[in-house]
């Protein structure tokens, strides 16, 4: 009643302020103040003066700011309060932001909706010489130790083996095309797919089927050819062309499977599994060369991958941006082209000589 | 065997006849390594020729040579990895065209050895102080046929014929323009690779002048829209469509008779095109893109046949108003020669605008993207030719084979292996063989070895397909 006799103009109409616990849950609280002290906020929380509190201010950019028993806080920079029985404050950051906090405990939600951390990243607590701990779901963290907690964030990666090849997603589902492509593996060859889930039987999928991640279990992606075809040829390649005779043998040496086919217009020598330097995302692409009718006597130029070739660096790869489908696959074409200094010469150049263009243009990238 | 022919290109022909006549008045002699073209028709071709040095010569007389056997080694060293034939030449400087009793004692000695070595055909040749050459081959019972013709294709075009070899004049070309000139042209056969706008009119030409076998490759058909340019195609050929190839050739019949003119309604890129024209004395290329004119120079090269290739254009530009204006009226003649400068050498077209002609053909996108990308230069869009155009440079260059086969020129033919007129600016160019520069050429003679021009596509299919 003092207060209220002593500073009438503060006992204008009341004040709606939102007040939460540790776990910020947030409800509703009406003060006669528009400049509430701490102890007016304990109060109107329903804590009895004999209770010793916290009161923490959320501040527009997340952050909190301890309102002491005499201090004012500005109703102007934020309604909302954290209101917590304590007789100390205890410190966290998250992704870098300092926070106080009035309680010894905190839970994964609580640290989730103070960072404003996305649903699917991954929370993590960082940890002197040991590796970071993620934290999981409804686990509650004790802050009561010496130093400050620091937990980051990070996008979460979904990890899925195919056939040996482990690809980090940042998905949680993907399409079995996309993940055997991304693998490497030809999906114009015709495979029997599964999908291998801890404790249960190998489930045979299509190539549409989506894989969802967050299943737990999930181990792997396996391919069996639709059938064993022993012998030396294992799978028959489309040679829907000829090439030179020097240019099978060369292809034939280098133990490659090698296709020329046909797709409307236009004729491909297809290379598959072939092989690129480290530093890309993909290390087995499928190789397009463009084979015009009279060559040698026109030139092959440029030349395609399937998947397209990413640095893992992340950079982009200058000049790559021509894309075509060949056979129903999407191809991106790196534009490299013979200078002048060095034109095609018919009589001494085939798929061999391009193919050590080829080669050197994609090693050069990687710095090779 | 039927009806035989030696072909030898200009080039080799000059070193052959410098060997065998080098001022002495003695006999000398050489050795041919020829290749053949696919049959049905025995077209060998020059490609090596092998000199025996006078010096290491035993006997060198005017009328007797001995010479020593390791060159003839040589010779089947180089024929049997291609399975060529070899051709033994010695020269008569007495002037007789006639094969001497001493000249075929000789072969019977020697052809059997040739046999022993590989092939089943070989043969030998004099030649006489004119130029004139005889030939005759043998198979492996060493039966003998004389070769009806021998061609020489250089910067005249020279032909020797059997039937004539005991004439005194057999050296001697016939007067062009007159009955001299029809009656050889009556033994000849001419392939006409393309009969649409400049085309049907060579074909016209060559048909009236006289030559005996008259080829037309050419798919495409006849449509209303050529009526105004392509000669003897009427009303009915385009409402039924008719074959262009076939349509040149009815309309042939009706004045020179059956068993003259022959359509061959395929695309020249094709393997049962390049056959049929492997088998032609000469080739006239009246074709409208680059693809079809390498192939025209390539067949040239292989077969050792000589090669008029005729092109027009009509450039136009912008006026500052903004309509369009012609900025000249364009055509080219180019007299090609197998063992010189190709096509190719002269900047025809090159491995570059081939594979962009295909691009643009096959992905106009894909092209449209490396021309805006700055790799692909814009490419001249031929116009539309008209008549008017197609018969001056079509009449320019049946003139230019006359010129060549039936020498009328006040100066050397060397000088005119292309020809230039601009109807705008009323000029006329000639550009000698020596201005252009001649890069090596490996399908030179190349004949039937497999694939065909040396180009994958036209080969046997080695792998099948699925």
């Amino acid at each position: 009643m003092t207060i209220q006799e002593n500073a009438p103009e503060h006992r204008a109409a009341g004040q709606a302020i939102e007040v939460a616990d540790e776990n910020l849950n947030f409800r509703q609280v009406l003060i006669n103040d528009a400049t509430p002290s701490g102890t007016q906020i304990s109060r109107g929380a329903g804590f009895s003066p004999a209770q010793q509190t916290a009161v923490l201010q959320f501040h527009p950019d997340g952050d909190l700011e301890e309102i002491r028993p005499n201090e004012s806080a500005d109703l102007s920079i934020g309604r909302q309060f954290i209101v917590v029985e304590t007789d100390r404050l205890f410190f966290l950051t998250i992704n870098g932001v300092r926070f106080d906090w009035p309680a010894r405990t905190i839970s994964s939600e609580v640290v989730r909706k103070l960072g404003k951390i996305a649903p699917d990243d991954e929370l993590l607590l960082t940890r002197i010489d040991q590796p970071d701990r993620a934290i999981e779901p409804h686990e509650v963290v004790d802050l009561g130790h010496r130093g400050t907690e620091t937990f980051v964030s990070r996008q979460r990666v979904w990890k899925l083996n195919v056939q040996g090849v482990v690809l980090e997603l940042n998905e949680p589902t993907i399409v079995v095309r996309k993940a055997v492509e991304l693998a490497g593996f030809d999906i114009t060859k015709r495979w029997q797919i599964f999908l291998i889930v801890k404790g249960e039987p190998k489930r045979a999928v299509g190539l549409d089927y989506t894989v969802d991640l967050r299943t737990p279990g999930i181990e792997k992606l396996r391919l069996t050819p639709d059938g064993v075809h022993n012998g030396e040829a294992v799978a028959k390649p489309r040679r829907q062309f000829d090439l030179l005779e020097v240019d099978e043998k060369h292809l034939d040496a280098l133990g490659c499977f090698w296709e020329t086919v046909l797709d409307a217009d236009r004729r491909w020598l297809l290379i598959h599994h072939y092989q690129v330097p480290a530093g890309y995302a993909s290390q087995i692409v499928l190789l397009g060369l463009e084979i015009p009718p009279t060559y040698p006597g026109a030139q092959i130029d440029m030349f395609y991958t399937s998947p397209p070739l990413r640095l893992t660096s992340g950079r982009a790869i200058d000049r790559t941006q021509v894309s075509a489908v060949i056979c129903g696959t999407s191809f991106n074409g790196w534009s490299r082209h013979r200078g002048p200094e060095a034109p095609w010469n018919p009589r001494t150049d085939n798929v061999i000589t391009h193919l050590a263009l080829v080669e050197s243009a994609i090693a050069k990238e990687v710095g090779q | 065997m039927s009806s035989p022919v030696l072909a030898l290109t200009g080039v080799l022909y000059k070193r052959l006849q410098a060997h065998l006549y080098p001022g002495d008045g003695k006999e000398a002699a050489a050795i041919l390594i020829c290749s053949r073209a696919p049959g049905p028709r025995l077209r060998l071709l020059a490609k090596d020729l092998i000199v025996v040095p006078y010096a290491e010569c035993d006997v060198r007389e005017r009328d007797e040579i001995y010479w020593p056997g390791e060159y003839l080694e040589k010779a089947i060293d180089q024929a049997e990895q291609l399975g060529c034939a070899i051709i033994l030449v010695h020269s008569h400087p007495g002037g007789l065209l006639v094969f001497s009793v001493a000249d075929d004692a000789s072969d019977h000695i020697v052809m059997p050895c040739l046999f022993e070595a590989g092939g089943d055909l070989h043969g030998s040749a004099i030649m006489t102080p004119d130029g004139a050459i005889r030939t005759r081959l043998y198979d492996r019972h060493l039966k003998e046929t004389a070769v009806e013709l021998v061609s020489v294709v250089g910067h005249n075009l020279l032909f020797f014929w059997e039937r004539d070899a005991h004439k005194p004049q057999r050296a001697q070309r016939p007067m062009a323009f007159a009955s001299g000139m029809t009656a050889e042209l009556n033994r000849l056969s001419a392939t006409i690779i393309g009969v649409s706008g400049t085309g049907s009119i060579t074909a016209e030409q060559a048909a009236r002048i006289g030559f005996g076998h008259n080829q037309y490759i050419e798919f495409d058909k006849v449509e209303r829209k050529n009526l105004n340019r392509i000669l003897n195609s009427t009303l009915a050929d385009a409402a039924k469509g008719t074959p262009k190839a076939e349509m040149f050739a009815n309309a042939v019949a009706t004045y020179r008779g059956p068993g003259v003119a022959f359509s061959v309604p395929l695309s020249i890129t094709t393997r049962e095109a390049v056959l049929a024209a492997s088998q032609s004395d000469v080739l006239f290329c009246c074709v409208d893109t680059l693809e079809a004119r390498q192939l025209a120079d390539l067949i040239s090269s292989a077969f050792l046949i000589p090669m008029f290739d005729v092109g027009v254009a009509i450039p136009t530009r912008k006026k500052p108003d903004g309509s369009a204006a012609i900025a000249e009226v364009c055509g080219r003649i180019d007299y090609v020669q197998p063992g010189r400068s190709t096509l190719q050498d002269r900047g025809v077209y090159s491995p570059e605008t081939l594979r962009a002609e295909y691009l643009a053909k096959s992905s106009p996108d894909a092209h449209r993207a490396e021309v805006e990308e700055g790799y692909i230069k814009g490419v001249i869009e031929e116009a539309p030719s008209v008549i008017t155009l197609n018969m001056r440079a079509a009449s320019a260059l049946m003139n230019e084979f006359i010129a060549r086969a039936y020498p009328f020129r006040l100066d050397s033919n060397q000088k005119y292996a292309r020809t230039e007129f601009r109807l705008a600016s009323c000029e006329e160019e000639f550009t000698a063989e020596e201005e252009f520069s001649v890069a090596p050429n490996p399908v030179l003679a190349r004949g039937a070895q497999e694939p065909l021009l040396g180009l994958p596509m036209l080969g046997n299919r080695r792998k099948e397909s699925s």
